[in-house]
């Protein structure tokens, strides 16, 4: 039974829709990826599941019962986290009060559970462990996404939507994200990940979305996602077989076309 | 040395009131990103409650004392869950705020009807025996104020910094959306912070009584206060507060023994101004980072209420019309009520550009009726000058002061304008108060000759009310023509955003600057206009409850229609000259009214009203007649 389900959801405001029937499933364990160019509605997917937005049709089903009329807190109690684009830190307080805000939906009775997550977290980034009385708005952009991560970890997800971690993030830590993400499954969370970095995003994961302008184009096993040429094309940077060797003109003529159309 | 020791003291004590009231500011301020102008309403509510608990009902001290601070509690949460929150959601700041002046006004209204408008004065805690400490005399109820912030201070910052939900509220304050990811409620929180700051002004409000007269509009003085307190001393920092509380409540005190009592305010006030040029952020700048969230830009209604042009120009004939008929038809002692309505009328026209076309709030716009009017009825006292000369001297200062003034409002956007305009009118007023030998002081300018023209006098009733309302129809037909060119265009621009009208070359300071000194010319008209015609002016007139009053016509007129306030206007004149024994209710009625406007008619009366009418005159396409309504008449 797969952990998470969307059947025909649409969203949007009335007249303009910013989804369109997106159906999609995820079994645990599993990385799948959402990948898809900028404002192609990657986000409001992960705020459909994480409960921050009402989706205007369709389910959504997690663990399979339907998560509707459910709010972010109640979400985040049965196994949801959402680490959301930009990383969204209070950079005005410090690694530990940002750490235990992750954890605020856990009811104090609970604070073996948090500290022993502390302790988790702690271990999983090395990082956060020795600055944890630090004022978070001063770190880099990557310490920062390891932190909203670790935030995000702190209420024991089952299931972790991580929205675009490569973002603003120096490209020698986008790897080390990438690797935190594969460990992360290895300690049994399943992982939602969107992604503009298609080609690492599908790199690490099991099963592949394809988003464009709110529609679902594509899907499928992710490593046949990777090496299919359409994909390749239009989201990886790599030409087509003849495209290396393809004059400037034709391409950009076909590239016209395409946006035209 | 002991002189200044008591003055210290004297300051220290009130400090410690404006530093309570600043505490309550910054709280929500920080949680939400809005000022609640409604604070001192809450603490002379609780104040009052007081007195009735333990003065009329003899309940014991502690247990009425306790009683007022909880009822009033309740109703801030009341208040609070049905206008503050929803409010948040639906309004730009800048509107949030004036909606927590309607709250205030809606408190003192209510104040008004229960405790009348007689002052009351409430026994000190433990007797009115001062304490002899080292030659200086101190009186029991200081050290129960005092006493009381430093519980208060420890309470809040014990909460904020040590608890789970004070770490809510900082995230929220910080970044509700992330918040809400947390899992936390941030409406319950807004409603939270709502309601501390409440029981915070309310334990303030019972404490401080003792040693001031209490009367059902003090609690302005307690938010204004507490308002400069904390913008002093940095509005999202706790420590901020105190310091900006004991730092005007020392200037205060020193200011009025050494200088005079009559312009302790107007130091304070410079002070502020200053405050706001060279540091805005503040004595004691907080060290969060600014939110992440929009809310800081004015959110603005989509669009403007428009008639279609022919609908426009019959509308405009029938109120002509109806303006000519009224004054024949209605009893002659309603005449005068109306000449006032008229005459603000002209003041609302200019407001309305400024705040409703360009989206510059403006809580000091009196300040310019003030000067426009004393200017012109000290001319016509002392020199006979022509009245058409006495309020052309009168629009002259009023728009040097206007000048010197947006040297500090031009920089400003949404609540420091709001303050820094609240604290023009303050000035004004305390100087209308203080000149003595120029204003006649709190008692008023008396003997202003009626208006007139060469040998043509206006000194009747009627006669001041058809040129008042010549004026406003040729005031109103200029702006409109001008508002129909680019220059319409460009206020709109900057309106809704002002970043992109400038990246489009729009030139904003000086449109702002323009429409600045045509809302002063005209509120500066307007003063000279009631001088004339009351042949009195007293400070109350034309002071800071004047301008509240304006942007309640304004709203619940209609804003940016330059018409609809005309309704506001009239509504709030003459309806308690029409209803006299209800004239007590008109301050609680106005404030309802102010509230109800901001959170169901955004448009105000002429909006609903310019509806009804597209509706009427093209009946068979609504939705085409709609669509002109409100995007036609360009």
């Amino acid at each position: 039974m797969p952990l998470l389900e969307l059947k025909g959801v649409s969203a949007g405001y009335t007249g303009a829709s910013v989804l369109n029937k997106i159906t999609l499933s995820l079994d645990a364990g599993e990385i799948a990826t959402l990948v898809g160019s900028n404002g192609a509605g990657k986000s409001t997917i992960a705020k459909l599941v994480s409960g921050i937005l009402t989706p205007m049709q369709g389910e959504v089903i997690f663990d399979g019962k339907s998560v509707k009329g459910l709010s972010a807190s109640d979400r985040l109690r049965l196994g949801i986290a959402h680490v959301p684009e930009g990383r969204q830190i209070f950079g005005g307080m410090t690694v530990l009060e940002n750490l235990r805000l992750g954890a605020y939906s856990v009811p104090s009775r609970l604070s073996m559970d948090i500290e022993s997550q502390l302790a988790f977290v702690c271990m999983f980034f090395p990082v956060l462990k020795d600055r944890l009385g630090d004022v978070a708005g001063n770190f880099s952009g990557g310490q920062q996404q390891m932190l909203a991560i670790a935030r995000g970890l702190m209420s024991r997800p089952r299931l972790l939507i991580l929205d675009e971690p490569s973002l603003g993030v120096a490209p020698l830590l986008v790897n080390e994200i990438f690797q935190l993400i594969q460990r992360l499954r290895g300690e049994g969370i399943t992982i939602l990940l969107a992604e503009q970095n298609a080609r690492q995003a599908l790199s690490i994961a099991d099963r592949g979305y394809v988003i464009e302008n709110g529609q679902m184009v594509m899907e499928g096993a992710a490593a046949a996602l990777a090496g299919s040429a359409d994909i390749a094309e239009r989201y990886l940077g790599i030409g087509t077989s003849i495209g290396a060797n393809e004059d400037k003109d034709a391409r950009m003529a076909r590239e016209l076309l395409r946006i035209v159309a | 040395m002991a002189e200044v020791l008591q003055i210290f003291v004297g300051g220290v004590l009130l400090g410690a009131i404006y530093a309570l009231i600043a505490l309550g500011f910054s709280l929500i301020y920080r949680v939400t990103g809005v000022v609640n102008l409604s604070q001192g309403g809450f603490a002379v509510l609780a104040a009052l409650a007081g007195y009735t608990f333990s003065q009329r009902l003899g309940l014991p001290l502690p247990i009425a004392l306790l009683c007022a601070v909880g009822g009033t509690t309740v109703v801030g949460l009341a208040i609070g869950w049905f206008t503050f929150v929803p409010a948040l959601k639906k309004l730009s700041n800048a509107n949030v705020l004036m909606l927590t002046v309607g709250i205030l006004t809606l408190i003192e209204g209510f104040s008004l009807i229960v405790w009348g408008s007689q002052p009351y004065s409430v026994p000190a805690f433990s007797g009115e025996q001062p304490l002899e400490i080292g030659g200086l005399r101190i009186t029991t109820q200081t050290f129960w104020i005092i006493g009381t912030a430093i519980v208060i201070f420890l309470a809040v910052w014990f909460v904020i910094s040590r608890t789970k939900v004070g770490k809510a509220l900082r995230a929220c304050s910080e970044n509700p959306s992330a918040a809400a990811l947390m899992g936390i409620n941030v409406k319950r929180m807004t409603l939270l912070s709502f309601t501390l700051a409440t029981l915070i002004a309310a334990v303030a409000g019972v404490v401080v009584a003792p040693t001031t007269t209490l009367q059902f509009n003090t609690g302005q003085l307690f938010t204004i206060s507490g308002f400069i307190a904390v913008v002093i001393g940095g509005i999202s920092s706790f420590p901020g507060a105190i310091v900006g509380g004991l730092f005007l409540g020392l200037v205060t005190q020193f200011a009025t023994a050494y200088v005079s009592s009559l312009f302790s305010n107007a130091i304070a006030l410079i002070l502020l101004l200053f405050i706001l040029i060279y540091a805005p952020t503040g004595l004691i700048p907080s060290k969060i980072t600014r939110r992440q969230d929009v809310r800081e830009e004015p959110r603005v209604w989509g669009h403007l209420t428009r008639l279609a042009p022919q609908t426009a120009w019959i509308a405009a004939a029938v109120g002509i019309v109806i303006a000519v008929v009224v004054p024949l038809v209605i009893p002659a002692a309603y005449i005068s009520s109306l000449t006032i309505a008229a005459i603000i009328f002209l003041a609302l026209i200019g407001l309305d550009l400024l705040m409703g076309y360009t989206g510059q709030v403006s809580l000091g716009q009196a300040g310019f009726m003030a000067i426009g009017g004393y200017t012109a009825g000290y001319l016509s006292i002392n020199y006979g000058i022509e009245p058409v000369f006495g309020i052309a001297a009168g629009v002259m200062l009023s728009l040097l002061s206007a000048l010197v003034l947006s040297i500090v409002t031009l920089r400003l956007r949404g609540l420091y304008l709001a303050l820094a305009t609240l604290a023009f009118g303050l000035l004004i007023d305390s100087c209308a108060i203080g000149f003595i030998d120029i204003t006649g002081g709190p008692s008023g300018m008396v003997g202003i000759p009626s208006f007139s023209v060469g040998p043509l006098y206006f000194d009747t009733p009627m006669s001041m009310y058809f040129l008042v309302v010549a004026v406003d129809v040729v005031v109103l037909f200029c702006l409109f023509g001008a508002l129909r060119t680019s220059f319409g265009r460009a206020l709109q621009s900057i309106r809704s955003d002002q970043m992109a009208a400038s990246a489009l070359g729009i030139n904003i300071v000086r449109y702002k600057l323009a429409v600045f000194m045509i809302s002063a010319a005209l509120a500066s008209i307007s003063g000279s206009l009631l001088a004339y015609s009351f042949n009195f002016l007293a400070p109350e007139m034309v002071g800071t409850a004047r301008s509240l009053e304006l942007v309640s016509m304004l709203v619940i007129g209609g804003e940016g229609t330059l018409v609809g306030p005309v309704f506001g206007s009239v509504l709030l004149t003459m309806l308690p000259t029409i209803f006299q024994p209800l004239a007590m209710y008109k301050t609680f009625f106005s404030g309802a009214l102010l509230i109800l406007c901001f959170l169901y008619l955004p448009r105000g009366m002429y909006g609903v009203i310019a509806h009804a009418m597209s509706r009427v005159s093209t009946p068979k396409t609504v939705a085409n007649s709609q669509g002109l309504a409100e995007g036609g008449a360009q």
